[in-house]
């Protein structure tokens, strides 16, 4: 679908207090465009990949193959297109920690939606701060080749896929 | 809790799990950004002592919460809340109590996490101030949008906006 490549930066875990994670995308009154998808399998958790509206239009534009700027708003086709995007982002990075820690790991089908930030990360909120007060957040960017598209992914694992991630990090 | 002071005013921006009392005059509460979180607005007129909770989850007591004693809990925050604005002066047969959010923001099949949450803060918003015997004087509640709210303390104005709109007095 996307026909060119999207460069992916490291992934790592750092702790987050679950309430400073809108602060991650500019505030919870941010107005953003999340794409969320849950992780089941051996462990539980959480992924979110959050833009600002502008820039998910530019993502609809490149997984669609039209100049920049074509996208103003997010219809049914668009919303499916960050979808899309959400899978393949979601699938590839559980693959590569399945691969690392033998865990399976799946993502569930992709949800879009634009609203205030705190207001989309709530959803995590409420299932992370049921057990803790922190969250483990892995934050990259990503970029296209031939345009200027970064973004932010977060994955926030529950306690259980923590703890499996450590635990399979210790035997290695 | 964040302050952010400007010559007229001061907000007092309430995260996850936050409460806070206050009397000045200049003061203005907020929530910003609520989705399945409630944010509840208490003012007593005469004394013009506002408080105002983000609450999150709906109860200490059950399931994987296990009794921790935290007002990001609806069970623990209200009580706490009405606490501090009686030390500075509120009296519960005064206070105007306005409740936002509550909103349903994923419909999941099947989803890892908390179910109807939303919902299930309302509902447990609206029975902790009945069994206070404390009347709710508002509600822009449920759908499945975000919002801000915002109390004014000089005057009891509550406001309420939604991404990409203007407020509206509740």
């Amino acid at each position: 679908m996307v026909g060119q490549e999207i460069g992916v930066g490291t992934l790592g875990f750092r702790g987050v207090p679950v309430g400073e994670i809108s602060q991650l995308v500019g505030g919870p009154e941010t107005e953003s465009v999340g794409i969320y998808l849950t992780v089941s399998g051996s462990a539980s958790g959480h992924i979110m990949l959050m833009y600002d509206p502008q820039m998910a239009h530019g993502f609809v534009d490149m997984l669609m193959g039209q100049p920049p700027g074509s996208t103003q708003s997010l219809g049914d086709m668009e919303a499916s297109a960050l979808g899309e995007l959400g899978n393949i982002m979601g699938s590839s990075f559980l693959n590569a920690l399945a691969d690392a820690t033998g865990l399976t790991l799946m993502p569930s089908p992709p949800i879009v939606m634009r609203d205030m930030a705190g207001a989309l990360l709530d959803v995590i909120a409420a299932d992370i701060l049921l057990t803790q007060d922190d969250a483990f957040v892995a934050e990259t960017s990503f970029n296209a080749p031939d345009r200027d598209i970064t973004g932010q992914f977060f994955v926030i694992p529950t306690r259980d896929l923590l703890k499996a991630l450590m635990d399979s990090r210790e035997a290695a | 809790v964040i302050a952010q002071s400007t010559n007229q005013r001061t907000d007092i921006v309430l995260g996850l799990g936050q409460l806070h009392a206050a009397k000045e005059a200049d003061t203005v509460l907020v929530c910003l950004g609520l989705g399945s979180c409630i944010g509840l607005s208490v003012y007593d007129p005469v004394s013009k002592v506002g408080g105002m909770a983000h609450m999150v989850l709906p109860s200490s007591s059950e399931g994987r919460s296990n009794g921790q004693q935290s007002p990001k809990f609806v069970d623990c925050a209200i009580p706490l809340l009405l606490d501090q604005m009686k030390e500075l002066g509120a009296l519960r047969s005064r206070m105007i109590i306005k409740i936002v959010g509550g909103a349903q923001m994923v419909n999941m099949n099947g989803s890892i996490g908390v179910l109807n949450i939303g919902d299930r803060n309302v509902e447990a918003t609206k029975s902790a101030l009945t069994s206070l015997g404390l009347p709710l004087h508002g509600a822009d509640t449920g759908g499945n949008h975000g919002r801000t709210a915002r109390l004014f303390l000089n005057s009891g104005k509550f406001l309420v906006s939604i991404a990409g709109g203007a407020g509206r007095e509740l």
